[in-house]
């Protein structure tokens, strides 16, 4: 973990039971190693929060291996159960969306009577023709405390394509790199 | 390609249900059987009823609920009349689902519309009885039917259709990806009511080609099929816990059939527990053909293992409802309908029955008797005939003798004496299990008179008891049935949650004995993990072969009214250990 990161402490759970936080170096590789395949992913845009900035999407979808990332539930923004919070960065909007239309009355009043989180877990990729991560589910889940420990409501799924996909990693990978730098890159990326 | 919003966006399913018309060969009309003479459905064009048995019809599934307008229109002997006049169907009259249903027709360039509500004459006793015998010819007959899923009254309208939806689709562009949320139902939303009816069970078991509309969005399925409104979403696969299919690959018998519609059906609830039988009569008459196939709403081909049903968590008293309308005896599956409880069946292979069972008719005495169980099915487990000679050797089946024990004989030489004797299941039952009883030992009131066993839903039998106790079998659920040394020797079926609170309160009475009759003869199977007591429990021949599986006696534990029985709970016990108690030959009426 970056040190002096204010996001980090609170962007990573285990996807499975564990009596332990993930690492430092385990945030480090996923939101703060810098990627040069996906130097995008690094680039500010205006419309998105800081928090998803951080969560660098992009280089988790295609950058980090499948089974990696699948490993990690990613904490999203807090207090995305209000009803309708005005904000113009676009994740934060469709998951708030999914929230306030996704769940019942009962259910959504218990979530915000409690210290909750609102989870992404992103999946496999979808399209073994491409090889590439150029359709990909994801999980959106409400983590709230309820007695002794924690409870989960499923809140939906949503749907990932990758809309230009001629600037797929994998493509990059082959016309923009050397043999050599991309087996440099093939190894930091654990490909 | 447009996304799910407010309204319903038609093109995707049109498609689907268009080729589904033209190409699907498994997904045309069967007819089962005939549609019923004075047959109607109203004329969407021209919003009247007509009277016809020969056109295209669309049909609606959906929720009664409550009338919250009473001025809406309902087919009655005083509205017929003008319901059949062009216009006589107005929009404002109409109840919301059924007019939105009428919208969906139109837009489906379907003419011909079937609603319960305004096709059957509510009030007409024997036109209801009437279309409630042909229901299974209606939903199998229509080209479509339109579920209406989603809401708690027919006033509530179809989402999408005559109201906007609240969850609609959104596509976000983030970083180079599109993300889109993909369309489902709310879990736990109090108003997705329809798949929790009992009369819809039936709805969409029997036809051919279903439009679910649900608060969120519709999907078409067919035999062939699912395709959803949402290009999104991958759709439903079905297997055998969710599919309406009347009979899927994963069935092994028309009786497995059964059973897994048995579960779906009565985990669903009905307005009146007295419609237990109707509601599901148009897939038992297509499961099981011809007239007199039911005796309250067990198969008769298939009685013996029908008996073999259980709550499955057991947290209610079952108990006979009797009303105007219909009987519930306890030994029926229909006790314990709409209470919130889904019946099931152990998975254990069946062998045979031990007992008749009659119908009485007539005055009494003498009576005359109906045996319930002699249509036998012969799909019976490949060692019956080894299992029935155990039983015959060691005094299951009355007066029977069959003298070649497993301690002086093999298997096949069993098998071999048995199929000399009898030549097959039916002549084995027709010879020794299903004689008749004798006048003089039907149960008699203090007087001497014989009972009347003609009240509505008894059955008797002559059968062997026995008396037992039960024991807590773990920390949380289920009994164990024990001899008089406190050895467990079976077990009752399903949580038996409430006789378990009994049983386990401070004061129960541990040494009280409860009363067993035996049923039948299954076989468990030993698995893996299977303890070495169950092995203990095997049977084993001459030359130290033993039986696939571990013969166990069906039991149902009975509780006494006067001299009519009631049942409390199925069980079953081990073959090897119910020969060694003491058992007497009892008839018992069973109400």
């Amino acid at each position: 973990m970056d040190e002096d990161c204010p996001l980090c402490p609170s962007s990573l759970f285990y996807n499975k039971h564990s009596e332990s936080e993930p690492t430092g170096q385990e945030r480090h590789e996923l939101f703060h190693r810098p990627c040069p395949a996906c130097s995008l992913a690094m680039s500010q845009e205006e419309s998105i929060c800081d928090f998803c900035q951080h969560l660098r999407l992009k280089h988790l979808i295609r950058c980090v291996k499948p089974e990696t990332r699948m490993g990690f539930l990613f904490p999203l923004r807090k207090g995305l159960a209000e009803d309708y919070i005005v904000t113009k960065c676009p994740l934060c909007r469709i998951v708030n969306h999914m929230i306030v239309v996704g769940l019942i009355a009962e259910q959504s009043s218990k979530i915000k009577r409690t210290n909750y989180d609102v989870i992404l877990y992103l999946g496999p990729s979808q399209d073994p023709q491409s090889g590439a991560s150029s359709v990909l589910s994801a999980d959106i889940y409400a983590s709230y405390f309820e007695g002794d420990g924690m409870s989960n409501i499923w809140v939906g799924d949503l749907h990932i394509t990758n809309i230009n996909k001629s600037k797929a990693c994998h493509l990059n990978l082959h016309n923009r790199f050397t043999k050599e730098e991309k087996a440099s890159l093939c190894r930091l990326l654990g490909k | 390609m447009p996304l799910v919003g407010e309204m319903m966006s038609w093109a995707r399913l049109e498609d689907k249900i268009n080729e589904c018309y033209e190409t699907h060969s498994e997904c045309q009309n069967e007819a089962r059987g005939c549609l019923p003479k004075g047959f109607r459905v109203i004329d969407v064009i021209k919003r009247c009823l007509v009277e016809t048995n020969e056109c295209r019809f669309v049909a609606l599934s959906y929720v009664w609920g409550l009338n919250t307008r009473p001025s809406l229109l309902t087919a009655s002997r005083a509205t017929i009349n003008g319901m059949k006049k062009e216009g006589g169907l107005p929009p404002l009259g109409i109840p919301r689902t059924i007019e939105d249903a009428i919208k969906v027709c139109v837009q489906l360039g379907q003419r011909y519309l079937w609603v319960d509500r305004l096709c059957i004459i509510q009030d007409d006793g024997e036109d209801k009885k009437n279309q409630i015998e042909v229901m299974e010819e209606i939903y199998s007959s229509a080209q479509l039917v339109l579920v209406a899923a989603y809401g708690d009254s027919m006033d509530f309208g179809i989402p999408g259709v005559g109201h906007l939806r609240k969850a609609v689709q959104h596509h976000e562009d983030i970083l180079g990806f599109r993300v889109t949320n993909v369309i489902r139902e709310v879990e736990n939303d109090p108003l997705n009511l329809w798949h929790t009816r009992g009369w819809t069970y039936q709805e969409a078991v029997l036809s051919r080609r279903r439009l679910y509309f649900t608060s969120t969005r519709a999907f078409f399925e067919c035999e062939q099929l699912t395709c959803q409104e949402d290009q999104f979403n991958e759709g439903n696969s079905h297997n055998e816990l969710t599919s309406t299919k009347l009979i899927i690959p994963e069935d092994n018998s028309r009786f497995q059939s059964f059973t897994r519609h048995l579960m779906h059906y009565t985990s669903r609830k009905l307005s009146y527990r007295s419609d237990a039988y109707n509601a599901l009569n148009g897939i038992l008459k297509s499961l099981y053909d011809g007239k007199n196939t039911f005796l309250y709403g067990l198969p008769r081909v298939d009685f013996d293992r029908a008996l073999l049903w259980y709550p499955d968590i057991g947290k209610n008293l079952i108990t006979r409802l009797e009303t105007q309308a219909a009987v519930l005896p306890t030994w029926s599956w229909s006790s314990v309908m709409s209470l919130s409880d889904h019946v099931q069946y152990q998975a254990t292979d069946f062998y045979g029955t031990l007992v008749p069972w009659y119908q009485i008719h007539g005055p009494s005495p003498p009576a005359s008797m109906e045996a319930v169980n002699t249509h036998l099915d012969s799909n019976m487990g490949d060692d019956w005939q080894v299992y029935m000679a155990i039983a015959c050797s060691d005094g299951c089946v009355e007066n029977v003798t069959f003298p070649f024990p497993l301690k002086t004989n093999n298997f096949s030489t069993v098998r071999r004496m048995f199929n000399t004797r009898w030549k097959d299941y039916y002549t084995f039952c027709k010879e020794t299990v299903l004689l008749a009883i004798r006048a003089t030992e039907y149960p008699q009131t203090k007087d001497g008179i014989i009972m009347d066993g003609t009240r509505p839903g008894v059955i008797v039998t002559r059968c062997q008891t026995a008396f037992l106790r039960l024991a807590p079998k773990s920390a949380t659920y289920s009994l164990n049935i024990v001899n008089s040394e406190g050895r467990r020797i079976g077990e009752l079926c399903g949580d038996a949650a409430k006789l378990r609170e009994e049983v386990t309160s401070p004061g129960y009475d541990k040494t009280v004995k409860l009363e067993f009759i035996a049923l039948s003869l299954s076989g468990q199977t030993i698995r893996a993990y299977s303890s070495g007591g169950l092995r203990a429990k095997k049977y084993f021949d001459i030359d130290g072969n033993s039986l696939a599986k571990v013969p166990i006696v069906n039991v149902l534990m009975i509780g006494w009214e006067g001299s009519f029985a009631h049942r409390q709970e199925l069980g079953w016990i081990y073959l090897i250990d119910w020969v060694n108690l003491h058992r007497e030959w009892k008839v018992v009426m069973l109400e």
